[in-house]
């Protein structure tokens, strides 16, 4: 279960590199982004908008197509180009045609992925529990770059600014150039790193083993500020209004100053969080481990509702146009006012992924490896 | 090494007769199927460890109470920290939880930590106990590189976040990926048992534990079991180190009575578990192992420590049923029809009914086959109630 999803959440794909603002030194998101367009990282977007702008679909009726990639998969799909990439338990690496479900191409990294993958122009960047981080050629499926470390790379990749940023279970936040994989800096936190970064220009931001999160110079790697929690932090953060929304596993969601690290609020939910959060229109959405789904007001912490959806939740919710997706053993869909389920799905078995959703179908993949594509 | 154990039970029925029907004695008692042999096929160390399962203090067992353990379902590091050097140095008679640690394992040691993921997150062995653990045995010269967390499932391990919250360096291993996964196994080590007519009727012995660890720390939890009667010690170092062990039990019918105590019997992992400490800061008293639901789960407090698995079982058990019988709920003992229910839904939110005819019985038969002391009388049963 991954971030179990987490691990993977959001990259700031270096495709988003063009959204980059100088003046603002945050990415900045379009409202309304197009419902059609690439899905490049775990939430679409590298502003963990959790997909903003998805399309409210009905239960889905029929699968277009179905097919198997040959073992389980703890991570979630992404899209560009109407291909879909798949990372497996197996070590591999797939490109799924969109339209059939044949597999193009698929990529051996030899060790069990948990990385979800993000895209920057023309590479596929995940991790591996082989300690590495790989970059792989979209449309061929050859190996362009790869970087050692010493622990378990479960975080998915962030470039920005033609540098990719990932933390590994060595304890270390790397930094390396995103076309070559050569190393630019690297930082030794406290504990393993499995939540992924949230990078601007400034700053990058992430959750650690150890409990704390961190702020870290972009330029150096050098520590900014750590803030302490009472527990690991699995979760990847989301950056709304100046303030860092985060889940940790002592059960509180926070929200941080970016600044200055300060703790502007805390909500209790009732045990670990490993989910991270979806942030849009002012509001988080994040799952905790005691089976609720939270919504949250940025700026307060106040809560707006909470929906009990399951017995765990660990992956993190796709923000549509008039709903929320959520797979959390099935694929549910519920009412962003008040949390109630729209539908349900019993497909995409899995706590440990997110839907895509590409125009009007859902693309889905499950805990045992069926990726399917929902009409 | 080759044999066979036969097990000595008094029920008169065979699993012939489950074709027919379970019959009763009496009005609601049933009379359940005997197992049928198990033959093993282990492989012994060369030189036998005086460590090895029941270790040296056999019958002793150490059981503390801190009421600050655990508030508000967290669990304190610190508190912990405090409970397991008082309960080592219980155990031990060391005067220091470091010389305590010492007569376990050694700087060459490859050290095995056993946890139990199974029922996470709501109830698991706890991370903050495991950090702990490796602390007292970095304490006693154990590199992180010779410490692994190991469990058979790496999805149950991820559901309470191990992997993240041990120190860099700890290896944190799930031998197997999914359900059918076989790649971590040892061929060579197995029991074999022919239970309901299954078409494996091998469970194999996990590659870690027969070729890479030297010492194992068995963490379990807890916890009632619909099969077993408890999950303790023997059920969570046995179960969760052979595959293809669900197959022992089909409703109603289990048979973990007389497996699981067969499976801790089988060289290496009999000789390589030199310490166990039970994690009872949650206990729970039903719908175990799985369950989810806070209102079977009491924050007990509590953290035991032996070396005996069958004494430490015991105990458990009993601490179990009497937490049963306040809630007035059936003796993990009873064997009634009307008790067994095939409505899962109805297992996880009603404590009188059950999915098995529970088999407590397993501990003492782990007794007999030399694991251990189940006589509560004979239990050296040591209890320490720290101050918060």
């Amino acid at each position: 279960m991954a971030d179990l999803a987490l691990r993977s959440f959001a990259a700031k794909s270096a495709s988003q590199d063009d959204r980059f603002s100088p003046m603002n030194d945050k990415i900045t998101m379009a409202a309304g982004v197009d419902a059609d367009g690439d899905w490049v990282t775990l939430l679409k977007e590298n502003t963990r908008a959790g997909g903003l702008g998805a399309a409210a679909l009905e239960n889905p009726g029929k699968a277009r197509w179905q097919m198997r990639v040959g073992s389980g998969v703890r991570s979630a799909p992404v899209w560009r180009d109407g291909k879909l990439y798949v990372a497996s338990m197996q070590g591999h690496l797939h490109a799924i045609n969109g339209d059939n479900g044949r597999q193009e191409w698929r990529f051996n990294a030899g060790s069990e992925i948990y990385s979800t993958p993000s895209l920057w122009r023309n590479l596929v960047l995940f991790g591996s529990n082989d300690g590495r981080a790989y970059a792989v050629d979209a449309a061929s499926g050859t190996q362009a770059w790869e970087m050692k470390t010493n622990g378990e790379v479960w975080a998915s990749p962030v470039s920005l600014g033609g540098v990719t940023y990932f933390g590994s279970g060595d304890g270390h936040m790397y930094a390396v150039e995103s076309n070559s994989g050569k190393l630019k800096w690297k930082q030794e936190l406290g504990g393993r790193i499995h939540s992924t970064a949230y990078a601007t220009a400034k700053g990058i931001y992430v959750g650690c083993g150890d409990g704390h999160v961190h702020c870290l110079d972009s330029a150096t790697g050098k520590n900014v500020w750590s803030t302490s929690t009472g527990n690991g932090i699995n979760s990847s953060p989301a950056l709304a209004d100046d303030l860092l929304v985060i889940g940790s596993e002592d059960f509180f969601v926070y929200g941080i100053d970016a600044a200055s690290g300060a703790v502007k609020w805390k909500y209790e939910t009732g045990l670990g969080i490993a989910s991270s959060p979806a942030v849009a229109n002012g509001v988080a959405v994040i799952g905790g481990k005691d089976g609720y789904l939270y919504a949250l007001e940025v700026p307060t912490g106040k809560l707006k509702w909470k929906a009990r959806v399951s017995d765990v939740i660990t992956a993190p919710a796709v923000l549509g146009a008039g709903v929320i997706y959520i797979q959390c053993w099935g694929l549910l869909a519920l009412n962003p006012e008040d949390g109630k389920v729209l539908w349900r799905a019993g497909l995409g078995g899995s706590i440990q992924s997110a839907p895509i959703v590409v125009g009007k179908t859902i693309y889905l993949v499950s805990g045992g490896g069926d990726v399917y594509a929902l009409e | 090494m080759d044999r066979r154990t036969f097990v000595q039970r008094t029920c008169i029925a065979s699993a012939g007769l489950l074709v027919g029907g379970i019959p009763t004695l009496g009005e609601d008692e049933v009379v359940l199927p005997q197992a049928p042999p198990i033959d093993v096929h282990e492989a012994p160390l060369a030189t036998k460890s005086p460590l090895g399962m029941p270790g040296l203090y056999p019958g002793r067992v150490v059981e503390l109470h801190h009421a600050r353990s655990i508030v508000g379902n967290r669990v304190s590091q610190p508190v912990i920290r405090g409970m397991l050097e008082q309960g080592l140095k219980e155990l031990s008679g060391e005067s220091s939880a470091t010389a305590a640690w010492q007569k376990f394992v050694e700087p060459h040691d490859v050290v095995g930590i056993k946890i139990n993921p199974s029922g996470a997150p709501a109830c698991c062995s706890s991370p903050e106990l495991v950090r702990e653990i490796i602390r007292g045995v970095q304490s006693a010269g154990v590199p992180n590189q010779n410490i692994v967390v190991y469990d058979r499932f790496g999805d149950e391990m991820d559901l309470g976040s191990y992997q993240l919250l041990m120190p860099p360096g700890v290896r944190v291993v799930g031998v197997q990926n999914n359900r059918l996964d076989q790649a971590g196994y040892d061929a060579n080590v197995y029991a074999q048992v022919d239970f309901f007519g299954e078409w494996e009727t091998r469970s194999y012995m996990a590659s870690v534990v027969a070729n890479e660890l030297t010492k194992i720390i068995n963490v379990p939890t807890l916890k009632d079991h619909s099969a077993s009667g408890v999950t303790g010690c023997l059920k969570n170092v046995g179960y969760g180190t052979f595959n293809n062990v669900a197959r022992s039990h089909k409703e109603p019918i289990s048979f973990t009575n007389p497996l699981i105590g067969v499976l801790c019997s089988i060289e290496p992992l009999r000789s390589k578990v030199v310490l166990n400490i039970m994690d009872g800061t949650r206990m729970v008293w039903h719908g175990g192992p799985l369950t989810q639901n806070q209102d079977f789960i009491y924050q007990a407090g509590m953290m035991l420590l032996s070396t005996d698995p069958v004494a430490m079982d015991t105990v458990e058990l009993e601490i179990i049923d009497k937490k049963r019988s306040e809630e007035h709920a059936p003796s993990v003992w009873e064997h009634k029809a009307s008790s067994v229910t095939r409505n899962s839904r109805e297992f996880y939110t009603d404590a009188s009914k059950n999915l098995f005819y529970r088999q407590p019985g397993h501990i003492a038969a782990a007794g007999k086959l030399g694991l251990g002391i189940s006589d509560l009388k004979v239990i050296d049963r040591r209890k320490v109630e720290m101050k918060a």
